[in-house]
């Protein structure tokens, strides 16, 4: 039997961000009083608490670098079985936001710290999420 | 004078067996527990005027419940807290406050789960807050935050998973003396690199075990505790920290140093309340649903230097003996999963002198911690002198 993935239930803070990715766009939060780029999507800005009509989910260069990661063994949940092992990012965009992406295009042990990847865009049958790719050849991407 | 500090204490605790298919109700399990900490008191539960609890995932029964079934009479104290392993010290500093403004004179503290054959928090998919961006990517399980988190504990101090190890090995030789733990068989390093691997970098000894069972203390003025049967544990500070928080528990996004959790956020408030510090520490009786998030705790509260909580372990500083005795029912990891209720009461049979086979030769202080990442709680107990 295939269990879906747990597709997500955009909320009206988030839907943006879905509708997004499903244009292979990365979309984050922008406040327009301080200036400053934040995630996950919130009806107020956390850096300065500005109210939802001052946030704008705004298009990212999809480019950041590797904070942490782990690589899952056991699923959770009956939908990755067959996924495992497969590795979850912590990724610092350029713009500042931490976000979370599967890591895509090359074996785990190439996750480092501080190494640079990219968005790349997963289309499911309901939804696309978010992964990250390295963004250059083996040895050139580190800081 | 400080209008908390030193003005109540735990009288009493009381915990059912800790086992993986309980067949009893979560309410039976709470009862038994409250019963037993009442009854270690000395003090009729009909005295019972306050009921404090939390849950996670709706698994608890009512605080007002469980005052139906032991006979308490009516409350003018009630608290149902629905957040999980963060909450065992704020609540118990809950009952302090109700008790030193006032409002209660006998307050329960309990903590009942079903956690192995009912709702099982490590492996329940939450809704809402920020589940929908962890979700879709297989991010489902508090493990996986976990882990998320010792990755980069690694990555800043260069610490190794054999550090972590040593975290779980050092906790499983106090199990082996505790006969409600349900992991008491002695832990190598061998054993633990040959487990299975669950969220890299943990393994299996390095995640909390599941089980169903309850935990309970009772709280009253420090004056009553001493008419009372046992030495009163004297709750002489407690705090409170939320850091970098954005949806949910389980998101990190926002949280700025990994290093650092909550712990470190709420030591220079809770050792200044009680005008005490971590060197004046008998025992340690620290959160643990993860190897990585003891060390966290440990370090957080100045109990050792940032980075050093594996070597601390490895050195036997917290083990059975060492200068520091840590987590002395084996934890979370290997006594079981009562979500740092059976932490606290563990603290206070130790100050009580009923600790058993695991009895630590100085009691005078103690601290006790509940949570793991982004908030959490902690009280620090001393011996009424
Ligand atoms: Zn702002």
């Amino acid at each position: 039997m295939t269990v879906n993935v747990p597709a997500p239930v955009p909320s009206p803070d988030s839907a943006p961000f879905w509708e997004g990715l499903r244009e292979h766009r990365l979309r984050v939060p922008f406040c327009h009083v301080c200036g400053q780029w934040f995630f996950p999507p919130m009806p107020g800005c956390p850096e300065c608490g500005a109210g939802e009509d001052h946030v704008e989910l705004r298009e990212a260069a999809g480019t950041g670098r590797v904070h942490s990661w782990f690589v899952a063994h056991h699923a959770f949940h009956p939908a990755f079985e067959a996924d495992v092992p497969y590795a979850v990012l912590d990724v610092d965009l350029d713009e500042g936001p931490r976000v979370n992406g599967r890591f895509l295009g090359a074996p785990f042990d190439r996750i480092e710290p501080g190494m640079a990847v990219r968005a790349v865009f997963e289309d499911l049958p309901e939804f696309t999420r978010l992964a990250f790719e390295p963004a250059a050849p083996p040895g050139e991407d580190r800081p | 004078m400080d209008p908390f500090a030193g003005r109540t204490a735990i009288a009493g605790a009381g915990m059912t067996e800790l086992t993986r298919r309980s067949g009893r109700s979560v309410l039976s399990l709470a009862r038994e527990a409250a019963l037993a900490a009442c009854s270690a008191a000395g003090l009729e539960p009909t005295a019972v005027d306050g009921v404090v609890q939390y849950s996670m995932y709706d698994d608890s029964v009512q605080a007002e419940a469980l005052g139906a079934v032991i006979g308490a009479r009516d409350l003018s104290y009630v608290m149902d807290f629905a957040q999980g392993g963060q909450s065992a010290a704020h609540m118990v500093a809950h009952a302090a406050m109700a008790v030193a403004c006032g409002f209660a004179k006998n307050v329960l503290v309990f903590r009942a789960m079903n956690g192995r054959s009912g709702v099982r928090i490590g492996q329940r998919a939450a809704v809402g807050g920020g589940t929908e961006f962890r979700y879709p990517l297989g991010f489902v399980a508090y493990p996986q935050v976990a882990a998320m988190w010792a990755r980069r504990y690694m990555i800043e101090t260069g610490a190794t998973e054999l550090d972590f190890g040593a975290i779980a090995i050092a906790q499983r030789r106090w199990a082996e003396r505790n006969p409600r733990a349900v992991l008491r068989e002695p832990l190598t390093e061998e054993g633990y690199l040959a487990s299975r691997p669950v969220a890299e970098p943990f393994r299996l000894p390095d995640c909390t075990t599941e089980v169903d069972g309850a935990a309970a203390v009772l709280v009253t003025s420090v004056e009553r505790a001493r008419d009372l049967a046992l030495t009163p544990a004297v709750i002489s500070s407690a705090a409170w920290a939320t850091h970098g928080f954005d949806l949910d528990m389980g998101s990190s996004l926002r949280y700025d140093d990994y290093l650092r959790n909550f712990s470190g956020h709420l030591a220079g408030p809770l050792w200044k309340r009680a005008g005490l510090g971590p060197e004046d520490v008998d025992y340690a009786e620290v959160y643990d649903c993860f190897t990585g998030a003891l060390a966290l705790n440990m370090e957080g509260l100045g109990l050792c230097a940032p980075g050093t909580a594996g070597t601390f372990a490895r050195e036997g500083h917290t083990s059975p003996g060492g200068k520091l005795p840590t987590n002395t029912h084996g934890g979370l990891l290997a006594e079981g999963y009562v979500h740092g209720m059976n932490t606290v009461t563990e603290a206070v049979w130790q100050m009580q002198g009923l600790g058993g086979e695991r009895q630590v030769p100085k009691n005078d202080v103690a601290v006790v911690s509940s949570g793991a990442y982004l908030s959490g709680s902690a009280i620090v107990l001393t011996k009424d002198r």
